[in-house]
């Protein structure tokens, strides 16, 4: 449900803008999320429908602060602290699977951005091993309540399937986070 | 001359856009590495014209630097992504208007900078 209502990169950009408890006229909501006026109107709108943001009419113009609904408190609670969740996380998974050398370790997927809520946070690694990661990956899972998966290659294997074009390595390619080790891109040519 | 249009008409370019990029993959796949370039190349000024009808309400026109211009303006205070156009649009010319061959490293770097900023059109006008 959660996944339906922030469902654009530009609705969570303006609804972690109310992280600090602040509230905000469109334009000024506009600026600070650096989108147009008129899509910040409508993003504001559309969380003030589904009851994260209560609005107030002020004059001609409305303001938006945070509801006081439990619904609305768990939203913003969760996404304001996923930045940095995802680096707490990226940090714990990093010191744990150096121990096994592997060559490259990035986030991928939705979480790139930060952790949505109701979302996986996906570790691409270009490794021989797999059992380790796998290992540490169900630790930190347990440990931080949000699952993480493990996608293993090795580096011969990682190389051909890029290069001959197999589209979950170009994805992979054209989206990821690098938070260890060699560029994947340098990896292939 | 630049071209006004509808904002609605965004999500056409977008799916023009997505369709070249699957004929790029498909052709890199093949080795037919000239096609792949020029459809990737393709794809990314599609993609450019959605994101700039989407915030702007208009397309450029077959001017280069107006398209990176637009690009430029309708990003917004956002980090711009103007390095891949201007790479998509000189690809599109060097390998499909002439007699250059292109590369499978060539063809492979501009899938992936395709598939990159397309997906961030799509993030950025969902």
């Amino acid at each position: 449900m959660i996944e339906d209502i922030i469902n654009s990169k530009v609705k969570i950009r303006i609804l972690k803008l109310f992280c600090g408890g602040k509230s905000f006229y469109v334009s000024e909501a506009a600026r600070a999320a650096k989108v147009s006026k008129s899509r910040a109107s409508q993003c504001m709108r559309g969380l003030s429908e589904k009851g994260i943001l209560d609005k107030k009419i002020i004059g001609r113009s409305v303001m938006y602060s945070l509801s006081s609904g439990v619904f609305a408190k768990s939203v913003i609670s969760q996404l304001c602290r996923s930045e940095e969740l995802l680096d707490e996380i990226g940090v714990d998974f990093t010191k744990q699977a150096k121990k096994a050398k592997p060559i490259s370790i990035a986030i991928f997927g939705s979480s790139i951005t930060g952790i949505k809520p109701g979302n996986d946070v996906d570790f691409f690694v270009i490794s021989a091993e797999k059992d380790i990661f796998y290992k540490i990956a169900a630790e930190l899972t347990e440990k931080f309540g949000i699952r993480i998966s493990v996608t293993t290659m090795v580096k011969a294997e990682f190389i051909r399937k890029a290069k001959m074009g197999e589209e979950f390595s170009i994805n992979i390619l054209a989206n990821h986070k690098l938070i260890y080790g060699k560029g994947l891109e340098s990896l292939i040519w | 001359m630049v071209r006004e249009v509808k904002n609605e008409e965004a999500e056409k370019f977008l799916k023009k856009s997505e369709e070249f990029y699957g004929s790029a993959l498909e052709n890199y796949q093949k080795g037919m590495y000239n096609v792949s370039i020029f459809n990737s190349s393709q794809s990314v000024i599609l993609a450019n014209d959605a994101f700039c009808i989407f915030y702007l309400g208009r397309r450029a026109s077959k001017d280069h630097r107006e398209a990176i211009q637009m690009h430029v303006q309708a990003s917004f205070g956002k980090q711009s992504k103007k390095e891949i156009i201007a790479e998509a649009l000189e690809k599109r010319s060097e390998f499909g208007y002439t007699q250059k061959e292109g590369t499978d490293k060539e063809a492979n770097l501009l899938l992936i900078r395709a598939k990159r900023f397309l997906d961030w059109v799509k993030s950025n006008i969902k």
